[in-house]
């Protein structure tokens, strides 16, 4: 690697990015596996290239400030009041079933709870961009599905920072969790006073200057600032990324800023999936094949009772509930952030649940109005065999 | 006729309506811009026949041809009406307008001359339905709706 010029290794990489992208969007394939997989492919040569981890980095932090920006915390609770019995049923079947599966197999409590919080959430990118290939935006699962995955999206943050806390201490003592909790409280609390006190009177200058070359400095610089100072607190880049997104919405510019900031982060986070691909040797061998094969089940079904259960809470029909129920399987780019955090063996298998579990979500996602529809049907069969005799004996 | 909105977070706005035919025809508007028209026939609610894309300005134009900007096919009276008492006006705001630097909800320009702002020309940007705390600025210029009368109005604000 040593004797290829920099730029010419970078530009090297950014072209086969493209063709990746160009090609996922042409078989209609997430892109973020494409890069996880070509990461895997190439594992051997790239081993831990210093460059592409910093660059990984930086487009998380984008990916998760461009969130904040998005959702305010505002808006943020009024979705969650909407959504949060199916929210919480989520994280119970779906990070609490996974964690039960795991310590059954004998891991311990701290590896289960890495490998329950990796299996937890849909991804966002995958289900958001399906949704709107398949046409089914119209659908009444649309607002759901996306409620959920906001829900999702305040839950990650914390169960990153959480996992990072754990990683950097030795003991979970009641003790370090009270401190833990409290350095997530004070990061939170100091992201809302700044924002309200600060960011909110920065509305006329950031509408100002908002074409000016020197306004995204501000919004990266701002975003990789907060998530930098969480790192220094011992927490996850995430959540402070996350945070200082919610504190800049305040200047009430979020869709201009979001703008100035979707190009970087577009260049940086496919290497964020590469990178974690290249972390991935499969030369070692796959441990762990029944528990694969009991959590890939479970991720199935844990999710498909979730989403079902959770729709019909939200008030939809039993058709729409179960079109919900299938379209929610795939994980991606959130069970990868945990991933990236797990000792190199579960990282293995985290690797080889989330490519199973997007590909069978895919797949799942554009089969689900065919077995919706062969479900109603039925069930409408079913009430009419049910009425009908019941119809003779009032006559 | 009744048109349901719905948020679609991180998407954008939905908007559904049901045709006196009983069709229905659902709009998605995209934070991006782009428009996507879904028709579905009757008695199928979930399995659009039709999908057509468009792009911001695609919509806004066929948007004017569908309002009947520069033809009237029907000579409606509520149509005619409707374009007797109700104007668009295109407004400058003046440097030393007393409606400068205020935030469209502080300046109360909707319960102080009865118009209401569609847009905002702001230099070579447009703001569509501009959110009610955008601040005005000096050299804006608002596009209004209201009558003669409250358009006037607020054409005097504008300019003291």
């Amino acid at each position: 690697m040593e004797t290829i010029p920099f730029l010419l290794f970078a530009g090297l990489i950014l072209c086969t990015f493209f063709l990746v992208s160009f090609t996922s969007q042409k078989f209609r394939l997430p892109s973020v596996l494409l890069y996880i997989i070509l990461g895997v492919a190439v594992s051997s040569f790239f081993h831990d290239i210093k460059a592409i981890h910093t660059v990984a980095e930086i487009g998380i932090v984008l990916l998760f400030f461009i969130l904040g920006l998005e959702f305010p915390l505002a808006r943020m609770v009024s979705i969650s009041k909407k959504i949060w019995p199916a929210g919480l049923l989520d994280v119970g079947l779906n990070m609490g079933g996974a964690m039960l599966i795991a310590m059954l197999f004998g891991l311990s409590f701290i590896s289960a709870f890495i490998i329950g919080s990796m299996a937890y959430a849909t991804s966002s990118s995958i289900s958001a961009k399906m949704l709107e290939e398949k046409k089914r935006l119209a659908n009444p699962e649309a607002e759901f599905i996306l409620a959920l995955l906001i829900f999702e999206d305040l839950v990650a943050p914390l169960l990153v920072s959480f996992i990072a806390g754990i990683n950097a201490g030795e003991s979970l003592s009641p003790a370090f969790m009270g401190i833990l909790v409290s350095k997530i409280l004070l990061l939170i609390i100091g992201a809302i006073a700044m924002g309200h006190y600060g960011f909110a009177r920065l509305n006329q200058f950031v509408s100002k200057y908002i074409q000016h070359d020197f306004m995204p400095l501000l919004a990266v610089g701002v975003a990789l600032a907060y998530a930098g100072l969480a790192i220094s607190l011992g927490l996850s880049e995430i959540l402070g990324a996350f945070l200082a997104g919610v504190m800049l919405s305040e200047t009430g510019r979020s869709p201009e800023l979001e703008h100035l900031t979707l190009p970087v982060r577009d260049l940086t986070l496919p290497f964020f999936f590469f990178w974690f691909g290249t972390t991935i040797y499969l030369g070692e061998g796959i441990s762990y094949v029944p528990m694969m094969v009991a959590m890939a089940a479970w991720a199935i079904f844990g999710k498909i009772l979730t989403a079902f259960a959770g729709s019909r809470m939200f008030g939809l029909s039993p058709k729409a509930s179960v079109r919900a129920g299938f379209s929610m399987v795939q994980r991606g780019e959130f069970s990868a952030i945990i991933a990236s955090m797990a000792p190199a063996q579960l990282r293995v298998f985290s690797g080889i649940y989330i490519i199973i579990t997007a590909f069978i979500g895919v797949y799942l996602f554009g089969r689900a109005p065919a077995i919706a529809r062969w479900y109603d049907k039925r069930r409408k069969e079913k009430q009419a065999s049910l009425s009908a005799p019941k119809d003779e004996a009032t006559e | 006729m009744q048109i349901k909105t719905t948020e679609l977070p991180g998407i954008g706005k939905r908007y559904s309506f049901k045709t006196v035919n009983d069709e229905q025809v659902t709009v998605i508007l995209h934070h991006n811009g782009s428009r996507e028209i879904y028709h579905f026939d009757k008695d199928e609610e979930d399995d659009p026949d039709f999908t057509l894309s468009l792009t911001d300005e695609e919509a806004r134009q066929l948007g004017t041809i569908l309002l009947g900007v520069d033809y009237q096919p029907v000579a409606d009276d509520r149509v005619e009406l409707f374009l007797k008492t109700v104007r668009l006006e295109w407004l400058r705001v003046e440097a030393d307008s007393c409606i400068a630097n205020q935030k469209i909800i502080d300046s109360q320009i909707r319960s102080r001359t009865g118009t209401t702002i569609i847009g905002i020309q702001r230099g070579e940007t447009m703001i569509g339905s501009p959110d009610v705390n955008e601040v005005i600025l000096p050299g804006d210029v608002l596009m209004v709706i209201g009558n003669r009368e409250q358009t006037k109005n607020l054409d005097n604000l504008c300019k003291l």
